[in-house]
């Protein structure tokens, strides 16, 4: 009897975690009912275009219980990864423009299309731009026993001479385009590395076979706590907060190099301005509240508010950095 | 064990978490196609307003029971539960038409506790040590590594080495498909933006295994309209048989855990490596430490192949965690969705973690440990009424795996693509299984293959003026695998020469004495 009854407890579980696979990895979270207006009760839905569990996905999970002081709805979060997120993005283009539908969505969308080579010629003119969460400020990282050099101006110099290879996650991204934009400004002679998996990435750097490693602060940020890496520059017109002891490319060289991975929210196009107005003024509350920029800085995402007029010129500029190394790309 | 570690982890919460992970993974592990990374991340959202210990013991008791669960499926319906559970499926749906499939869920349960508790122990011993493995190896190894797992095609073919090269370069045909590396351009695509990721290997397994299996069957359902015995071939031979190993089994078995479980543990280590490899080169060392009559068995129904298979794929998680405790680095997929659970918990991955956070580090890692063996007991309690679908008549076993089958797909990346794929492989599995050429190798090439052109295409890129070959002959480890290749390639011949040569003596021998 008590193993029947144990069977069926089991059962019970098994049939009740598929239904939240289903829904393609949801998450539900409730909100109190406190809100007169839209959206009237219904459920919004975030769709995220990376795998649940990345620091994309884990920005949105965060900022979760904000939203929901802000909104007066229950929120799903769905991830739909693919494509480099044109999976998620094109599935959801054509969605009602009734708010209910947001789309999370990262500035590579704009040059991306860019490459001859790429289906799409959709770009963030065809969605609805909300506000910026998140901009991940690309960095460059040594290992920290590498005798070579000890500063970035170092790296320069070293690098104008001599063939330095850097680590990168793919070509067509931030990580690598900072090379290339690199080598067209200071006359260096760095070489993207392609390794897909990061922690190979990583590995392959601390390790020795590859000279340095190029990815966000993020993703740099554990093993630069740890004293495997460390860091010698950022692409940002300033100084990190989650590194501020780390200079600028613009401090060191005095030419102005910006590259960043900026995430935030759009939605279907077409939909009505005053809800749209709405929901930005719902996000840009959430997104400031300080106590979620404290939790985000521990995981080492850095928050920056952008409207949606401020978030497109984001695009734009990443799009505009990308046609100057076009022929580098091979595009 | 401290008392301070005894007090944090056998508390109720990290007790509960414990068989939480354990149940929720037996179960997630059964259904096909979903696996450990889909597990951990559907969890992670699950363990936010969770303290980190009992949060952490969860998912990792989440991983190692998912594998271990999709052997049920992999041995009882030809159907892995997951990748990591493939090469099990070879040998042990064999077993259960033969109305052993109980016997065979008792090798794979015994070995992936093996397996698994392995791994647990070197991560607690010798976590440190053994990262700096990974240090040492960089796209010319891991290039290597592909090319000497595919030469472990020649093993799986079979009788036949020449179907099993066509097999084999098949899968290789379906890695190219999705962007290039090093180039990012998009091949065998046609436009489709789900097929920039390449093919998905969840649905290709789930038709070349599963879909074509199933169709087999509904051809012998024939005429009769249905018939009434399950998959056990004689249905007068009932299905029994011990769960446990005897003694004189384990003699067999122990030795092969132990070689796979080392095996499955460097795997596990590599990040570049994948955890989905561990199974093939637990299943390939299994078959070569076997002789007369236990090799013979392989394809066909060999116990010792289950229990290189399952020792290995346990182990990988065990060894997935030692980079990513340690250097912050994910040995697996799964590890790698982990590394942000890690992370929602404030829980830093590194050196330092074993001396600043060992109250929290070191609970877990017993938690992992302790796991492995309730998972077992959930086995023992599951295992003979879960065996009796050997003899469920087919006609109700073929729609609901088919069923299974395609919720599997379609949960991997929720696109209808990919159950068009499964439907597509299923054909060509079932069309390559009546011309008799083995499916395992297309499975293979087609985990191999794009790392091979990966690693490839990261090597050129980092040569520095080298030559290509100058480059491999400047790293020991590449010439320790390139002999490995090269003996793996010239092996069969040494064996075939060696057997006709015995053959040759002992005819000379009946000549002389006739």
């Amino acid at each position: 009897m008590r193993k029947v009854l144990l069977v069926c407890f089991m059962v019970a579980l098994v049939f009740a975690l598929p239904l939240t696979a289903q829904g393609g990895n949801e998450t539900v979270v409730s909100s109190s009912p406190s809100y007169e207006g839209w959206p009237h009760g219904k459920n919004i839905t975030i769709n995220v275009c990376s795998g649940a569990g990345g620091s994309t996905d884990l920005g949105v999970r965060l900022l979760l219980p904000y939203l929901q002081e802000q909104f007066d709805a229950t929120f799903a979060v769905r991830n739909e990864s693919g494509g480099s997120g044109w999976v998620c993005w094109l599935n959801h283009i054509a969605d009602k423009p009734d708010g209910l539908s947001l789309i999370l969505v990262n500035d590579t969308m704009d040059y991306v299309r860019l490459n001859p080579n790429s289906p799409h010629k959709e770009s963030s003119d065809d969605f609805q731009l909300l506000a910026c969460e998140v901009v991940d400020i690309s960095a460059l990282a040594i290992r920290t026993n590498d005798k070579r050099f000890s500063t970035y101006q170092e790296l320069v110099e070293y690098a104008k001479k001599n063939q330095v290879t850097v680590a990168v996650s793919d070509l067509g991204n931030e990580d690598a385009n900072v090379i290339y934009l690199m080598n067209n400004k200071l006359g260096t002679k760095f070489e993207p590395v392609v390794i897909a998996s990061s922690g190979q990435a990583v590995a392959s750097v601390i390790g020795g076979h590859v000279d340095v490693y190029s990815n966000n602060i993020a993703s740099c940020s554990t093993q630069v706590k740890e004293g495997n890496l460390k860091p010698m520059v950022v692409f940002n017109g300033s100084r990190s907060n989650l590194w501020p002891d780390v200079p600028t490319f613009e401090e060191v060289t005095g030419i102005k190099l910006n590259c960043h991975s900026a995430r935030g929210f759009m939605m279907p196009k077409g939909g009505d301005p005053a809800l749209v107005n709405h929901i930005v003024d719902c996000l840009k509350k959430a997104i400031e509240n300080p106590e979620f920029k404290k939790k985000m800085a521990e995981t080492y995402l850095e928050v920056v508010y952008y409207g949606p007029e401020d978030f497109k010129k984001l695009f734009k500029e990443a799009a505009a950095d990308v046609v100057a190394i076009k022929s580098d790309l091979g595009w | 064990m401290s008392l301070s570690i005894l007090s944090v982890l056998f508390t109720p919460s990290v007790l509960l978490a414990m068989f939480a992970g354990v149940v929720i993974g037996m179960f997630i592990g059964i259904l096909p196609g979903l696996g450990a990374t889909m597990a951990i991340s559907l969890m992670i959202p699950v363990t936010f307003g969770m303290q980190p210990v009992p949060a952490i013991v969860l998912l990792a008791s989440l991983y190692t029971t998912v594998t271990y669960g999709g052997s049920f499926t992999a041995i009882l319906l030809n159907t892995p539960g997951s990748s990591s559970n493939a090469a099990t499926a070879l040998d042990g749906y064999e077993l259960t038409k033969k109305g052993k499939g109980l016997q065979a869920i008792g090798v794979a349960s015994v070995s992936s506790l093996f397996g698994g508790v392995f791994g647990g122990i070197m991560l607690l011993l010798i976590a440190p040590q053994l990262a700096r493995i990974a240090l040492k190896f960089s796209g010319p190894e891991y290039f290597l590594i592909a090319i000497l797992g595919l030469t472990l095609i020649g093993s799986l073919a079979g009788d036949d080495p020449l179907r099993g090269l066509i097999s084999g370069t098949i899968g290789l045909v379906i890695g190219l498909v999705g962007l290039e590396s090093s180039t990012a351009y998009a091949r065998f695509t046609f436009g489709n933006i789900h097929l920039y990721d390449g093919i998905h290997l969840v649905p290709t397994l789930l038709g070349l295994f599963t879909i074509s299996q199933m169709l087999i069957q509904m051809e012998r359902l024939g005429d009769k309209g249905k018939i009434d015995v399950g998959q056990v071939e004689n249905k007068d031979l009932e299905l029994n048989g011990h769960f446990f190993p005897t003694k004189e089994e384990m003699k067999v078995y122990f030795p092969i855990m132990c070689k796979a479980s080392v095996l499955g543990l460097l795997i596990g280590i590599l990040p570049g490596a994948g955890g989905d490899i561990g199974s093939w080169v637990g299943y390939n060392e299994a078959k070569r430490s076997s002789k007369g009559k236990d090799k013979e068995l392989f394809g066909h129904g060999s116990l010792n192949g289950i229990c290189g298979s399952e020792s290995a794929n346990n182990a990988v998680c065990g060894g997935a965690y030692i980079p990513l405790l340690t250097l912050g680095i994910p040995g697996s997929g799964a590890a790698a969705v982990l590394l942000g659970g890690l992370t929602i918990h404030g829980i830093t991955p590194g050196y330092s973690l074993f001396s600043k956070q060992a109250d929290i580090v070191y609970p877990i890692i017993w938690g992992y440990i302790l796991s492995n063996i309730v998972m077992i007991f959930i086995g023992i309690l599951i295992a003979k009424k879960v065996a009796k679908i050997a003899s469920i008549p087919m006609n109700i076993i073929i729609p609901i795996v088919i069923v299974l089958a395609f919720i599997g797909s379609y949960a991997n990346a929720q696109s209808m693509l990919d159950v068009l794929l499964t439907i597509f492989f299923g054909l060509l599995g079932y069309f390559m299984k009546k011309a008799k050429f083995p499916t395992a190798p297309t499975v293979l090439a087609m985990i191999l293959g794009p790392m091979a052109e990966e690693n490839l295409g990261a090597s050129l890129q980092m040569r520095k003026g080298l030559t290509t070959i100058g480059l491999f002959a400047s790293r020991p480890l590449c010439w320790f695998f390139a002999i490995l290749i090269v003996i793996s390639l010239i092996a069969p011949f040494v064996s075939a020469y060696k057997r006709n040569k015995v053959g040759k003596v002992s005819n000379s021998d009946a000549f002389m004495e006739d």
